[in-house]
C-alpha cells in the first residue's frame, strides 16, 4: 500500500504532464479525447484495455493483481494535417499515462492510482492579413496558440469476489488547464506586438464502476460504466462557466483459445452531446456523442515469461466529439502493433507500440499521425 | 535514444485561417487621437546651469543665428621647463592650438576656423556685439582649414618662426592668452566644438613645443600644454533668442534660456484599463521654421520624458532607460514632429503608474547649447495643437471552446 501511495504521489506531482497528442481536431470544445490505456493495450488498438491491469479504463481490471506494478509511459507523435487552408506537419511529445497498482495485503482487494490524459487542446494557428492603420496598409500576422488539456486522476479499488469475478469502482478527479495565447504581429515594427493570454482551469469529479468476469475457461467479458458530472471552468481564477461531461459505458470480450493467443474486442459509447448546450453557450460549435470500437490480438511467445517479446496487433475506429464545423463530426481509425521486454527477472519492463492513424471530418479536414508509445514498468 | 533526443521538441502548427477555424476572435485594433489637456501645457525656463555647457558654437550667416565663442588659456611658464626634476631653459619653436570638432555641416566646403587674439579681460558677461567687436578688432593669430572629409575630431593650428610673435604675451600675463573664434565656409555654416571645465582631453589645448639644453638628445624636445581650467575661461554668445519675449501661447524648448515644455493628457479609462497600447505617438506642430545646423549627421531632436509625479515645472522626470523617447527635428522645415513614446505609454497603464504628463526638451540640452530653438503650437493656439495618437488592441478573451 505504501508503494501504491508513493506511485500516487508521483502521479499527482506531475499533473501537467498527463496530456496526449495535439491535433487540429483538438482545436474545438475541450480538445481531442485521450484514452487512459497502457502501451500494451495501445498496441492492440485498445481492445485489451478493459482487461489490462496497467490501463485505466476499467477499475475491475486491477482485481487479479498479485504484485505491485508501476507504469510510466511516453508518446511521441508525428503528424501531418491538411485542410482547405493548407497543410502542416507537427510533432509533440507527451506523457499520456502513469499508473501505480497493487494488492492490499491479506485481502481480496486491490487499489490503483493513475494519472491519464482526458482531453488535449494543444494547437497553434497562424493567419496573415492586412489592415489600415494611420492611413497606411500594414500586414498583420495573427497566431492563436493553446497548450494543455484535461487530465484524469483516478483512485480505483477492486474486489476479487471469486476466481472468475472481479468488481471495481473508481473515483475520478478531472482537472487541468488551457494556456491560450493570442498575438498579432505587425509588419511595421513601430507597433508593439499585441498579446492576450488567458488560462482556463477545469475541475470536475466522476465515478466509474466495472466488472470483469471469466464466463468460460477461454472467455472473459468486461463492462464499464462511468459518469463524469460536470467541469467547472475558471478563466484566470474567475469562474465563468460549467460544462457537462459525458456518461459512458463499455463492453469488451476476450477470447483465449490457447495460452499463447488472446483476442479481444471492445466497444464504448460516450454521450458527449450532454456538453453540447454548454459549449454552444460559451461560443463553441457544439459536441456530439461518440463511440469507440477496437479489436486486437496478443501472441505470447514465451509462456514462462509472457511479457517477453509478445506480438500485439490491433485496429480501432473512433468518432470524435467536437466538430470543427457544425454538422461535420470527425472520426479516426488506425492500426497498431507492439511488443515488450522484461528484464531483471521480470522486475523491470519495457512495452512499446506503434500506431498509424488517420483522422477526417469527411469534408476536407484530414490528418495522418504516427505515434510511438513507450511504457516503462516496475515490479519491485 | 531517438525518443529521448526529440522528447522536448514540439511543433503544434496546424494550417488555418481565422476566423474560419479559430475558436474566438482575433485581437481587434483601434486608433484614436487625443488632444493635450487644454491649458495644461506650459513652458518653463532655466533648466541649465553654466557648468552643464560642454560645447562652443560658432556660425556664419546661419539662419539659426550668429554665434561667436571665446577661449582663455591659463598661465603657462614659457622660459623654463622641468625635466626629470631639473629645470632647464626652454626655447620655444612651435605653438599648437587645437580644438575638438564635434559637429559641422557636412556639405559645407572650405570650412575655416579663424582664431583672433582678444583681450584677456574678456569674460562670460560679454555680449554678442561686444565679442563681435573684440574679434573684429583683434589680430588673426591663425586659421584652421578643416578638410572637407573631416566631420569630427581634432583640428589644430600650428605657429612657428615669425608667427610666434602673434602669441607672444607680456610678462605680466604669465603666458595667458584669450582667443575669439569665428568661422567661414563656402556657404552659411556653423560648427560646435567640445569644451569643458574639467580640462579633459576633448577641451581646447594650447601647447608650447621647443627644446632644452640637455646632453641626452632623446630628451631635448619638450612640450607643455594647458587647457581652459574653469567655467570662466570659455563662453559663447549668439544674436538669436526666440524665447526672448516668449509668447505664452507657444511652447519653447532649448535655446539660450534652456526651455522645457510640459504637456498633460487625459487617456480615457477604457483605454487605460482594458486595452493594450500598441503604439503611442506624440504629435507636435512647429510654430516657426526649425532652423539648426544643416546636414549635421547627429541631427537635432526633441527629447520626451515622462514624469514621476506632476509638480509642474519641478516635476521629476523618469530617467529609467527605455522610458525616454526622441523625435527628429528636420532643419529648414515646419513639418509636424512625431515622437513614438514606446514603453512610456505602457507605464501609464500600470497600476500606480506615472501621470500622463510629458516633459519636452531639446536633445542638445545635454551639451548645454545648440543651434536649433524649436517652438511648437500649444493647446491655446488656433491650429497645430499637440496631440497624442494611440493605437490599441481590444481584449477578446481568447479561449472559446
Amino acid at each position: 500500500m505504501r508503494r501504491l501511495l508513493f506511485g500516487g504521489l508521483i502521479a499527482a506531482a506531475v499533473p501537467g504532464l498527463a496530456v496526449g497528442q495535439s491535433s487540429q481536431f483538438g482545436i474545438r470544445g475541450l480538445g481531442i479525447p485521450i484514452r487512459a490505456i497502457s502501451p500494451r493495450a495501445t498496441a492492440t488498438g485498445g481492445a485489451f484495455a478493459p482487461f489490462d491491469i496497467e490501463s485505466g479504463t476499467n477499475p475491475a481490471s486491477i482485481g487479479p493483481i498479485v504484485q505491485f506494478t508501476a507504469l510510466f509511459s511516453t508518446a511521441q507523435s508525428f503528424r501531418s494535417s491538411t485542410n482547405p487552408f493548407g497543410s502542416a506537419s507537427g510533432r509533440d511529445s507527451r506523457f499520456p499515462h502513469i499508473v501505480a497498482a497493487g494488492p492490499i495485503g491479506g485481502t481480496r482487494l486491490a487499489a490503483a492510482v493513475s494519472l491519464s490524459g482526458y482531453t488535449d487542446r494543444s494547437f497553434s494557428l497562424g493567419t496573415v492579413d492586412s489592415i489600415d492603420l494611420r492611413g497606411t496598409r500594414v500586414a498583420v500576422f495573427d497566431t492563436l496558440s493553446s497548450r494543455g488539456g484535461l487530465s484524469d486522476v483516478r483512485l480505483a479499488g477492486a474486489w476479487r469476489a471469486s476466481s472468475w469475478l472481479n468488481l471495481g469502482v473508481g473515483l475520478h478527479a478531472i482537472t487541468g488547464s488551457n494556456r491560450i495565447d493570442s498575438r498579432k504581429v505587425f509588419s511595421d515594427s513601430t507597433y508593439a506586438i499585441a498579446v492576450e493570454t488567458s488560462q482556463l482551469s477545469y475541475l470536475g469529479l466522476g465515478v466509474s464502476a466495472g466488472i470483469m468476469a471469466r464466463v468460460a475457461s477461454t472467455l472473459t467479458i468486461a463492462g464499464v460504466f462511468r459518469t463524469d458530472g460536470h467541469a467547472n471552468i475558471e478563466r484566470d481564477t474567475l469562474r465563468i462557466a460549467e460544462t457537462d461531461l459525458p456518461t459512458s459505458w463499455g463492453l469488451a470480450v476476450r477470447w483465449q483459445p490457447t495460452q499463447k493467443i488472446g483476442w479481444a474486442a471492445s466497444y464504448q459509447a460516450k454521450n458527449w452531446s450532454t456538453a453540447d448546450a454548454d459549449i454552444r453557450g460559451q461560443g463553441g460549435i457544439g459536441a456530439e456523442n461518440v463511440f469507440e470500437a477496437s479489436t486486437g490480438i496478443e501472441i505470447v511467445r514465451d509462456l514462462r515469461n509472457p511479457g517477453s517479446r509478445p506480438l500485439r496487433f490491433g485496429t480501432f475506429y473512433h468518432t470524435l466529439p467536437f466538430p470543427l464545423r457544425s454538422g461535420k463530426q470527425a472520426h479516426e481509425y488506425g492500426i497498431s502493433a507492439g511488443t515488450g521486454f522484461r528484464f531483471t527477472a521480470g522486475r523491470g519492463g519495457l512495452d512499446l507500440s506503434l500506431q498509424q492513424l488517420w483522422r477526417s471530418d469527411g469534408d476536407g479536414y484530414t490528418e495522418r499521425a504516427t505515434i510511438l508509445t513507450l511504457g516503462f514498468s516496475l515490479r519491485p | 535514444l531517438v525518443v529521448g533526443l526529440t522528447a522536448c521538441q514540439e511543433n503544434l502548427n496546424a494550417p488555418g485561417v481565422c476566423p474560419d477555424l479559430c475558436p474566438g476572435e482575433q485581437i481587434v485594433v483601434r486608433d484614436t487621437i487625443l488632444p493635450a489637456l487644454e491649458g495644461g501645457d506650459s513652458t518653463f525656463f532655466g533648466y541649465l546651469s553654466r557648468s552643464s555647457r560642454t560645447v562652443l558654437l560658432v556660425s556664419d550667416q546661419l539662419p539659426a543665428g550668429e554665434y561667436r565663442s571665446f577661449v582663455k588659456f591659463p598661465k603657462q611658464r614659457s622660459d623654463s621647463i622641468p625635466v626629470e626634476g631639473t629645470t632647464y631653459a626652454f626655447t620655444i619653436d612651435t605653438v599648437s592650438i587645437s580644438f575638438n570638432l564635434q559637429a559641422r555641416d557636412s556639405t559645407a566646403t572650405g570650412l575655416t576656423l579663424y582664431l583672433h587674439r582678444i583681450p584677456l579681460a574678456t569674460d562670460t558677461t560679454v555680449t554678442f556685439e561686444g565679442l563681435e567687436g573684440l574679434i573684429a578688432a583683434g589680430e588673426v593669430i591663425d586659421s584652421i582649414q578643416v578638410a572637407d572629409s573631416v566631420k569630427s575630431g581634432r583640428i589644430e593650428a600650428i605657429l612657428a618662426g615669425d608667427e610666434l610673435a602673434k602669441v607672444a604675451t607680456p610678462a605680466d600675463d604669465s603666458g595667458q592668452i584669450a582667443i575669439g573664434l569665428r568661422v567661414r565656409a563656402s556657404k552659411p555654416t556653423g560648427i560646435s566644438l567640445s569644451v569643458d571645465a574639467a580640462s579633459s582631453v576633448s577641451a581646447p589645448s594650447y601647447q608650447l613645443r621647443g627644446h632644452v639644453p640637455i646632453a641626452d638628445t632623446t630628451k631635448r624636445r619638450q612640450a607643455t600644454l594647458v587647457r581652459p581650467d574653469s567655467l570662466s575661461k570659455f563662453g559663447l554668445v549668439g544674436n538669436r533668442d526666440l524665447a526672448a519675449n516668449a509668447d505664452p501661447n507657444l511652447l519653447y524648448i532649448g535655446g539660450p534660456r534652456a526651455a522645457r515644455s510640459l504637456l498633460r493628457f487625459a487617456i480615457p479609462e477604457y483605454i487605460r484599463d482594458s486595452t493594450q497600447i500598441l503604439r503611442a505617438t506624440l504629435l507636435l506642430t512647429p510654430a516657426v521654421q526649425l532652423d539648426g545646423l544643416p546636414n549635421n549627421p547627429s541631427g537635432d531632436s526633441v527629447a520626451v520624458r515622462g514624469v514621476q509625479v506632476d509638480l509642474g515645472s519641478k516635476s521629476p522626470p523618469i530617467v529609467a532607460f527605455g522610458l525616454q523617447a526622441a523625435g527628429p527635428l528636420t532643419h529648414g522645415t515646419a513639418t509636424p514632429v512625431s515622437v513614438d513614446l514606446g514603453f512610456l505609454a505602457l507605464q501609464w497603464q500600470a497600476d500606480g503608474g506615472p501621470p500622463t504628463v510629458v516633459f519636452l526638451a531639446n536633445s542638445d540640452e545635454v551639451f548645454g547649447a545648440g543651434f536649433m530653438q524649436p517652438v511648437f503650437f500649444s493647446t491655446r493656439s488656433p491650429i497645430g495643437q499637440p496631440k497624442l495618437q494611440i493605437t490599441y488592441g481590444l481584449p477578446t478573451r481568447p479561449g472559446r471552446p
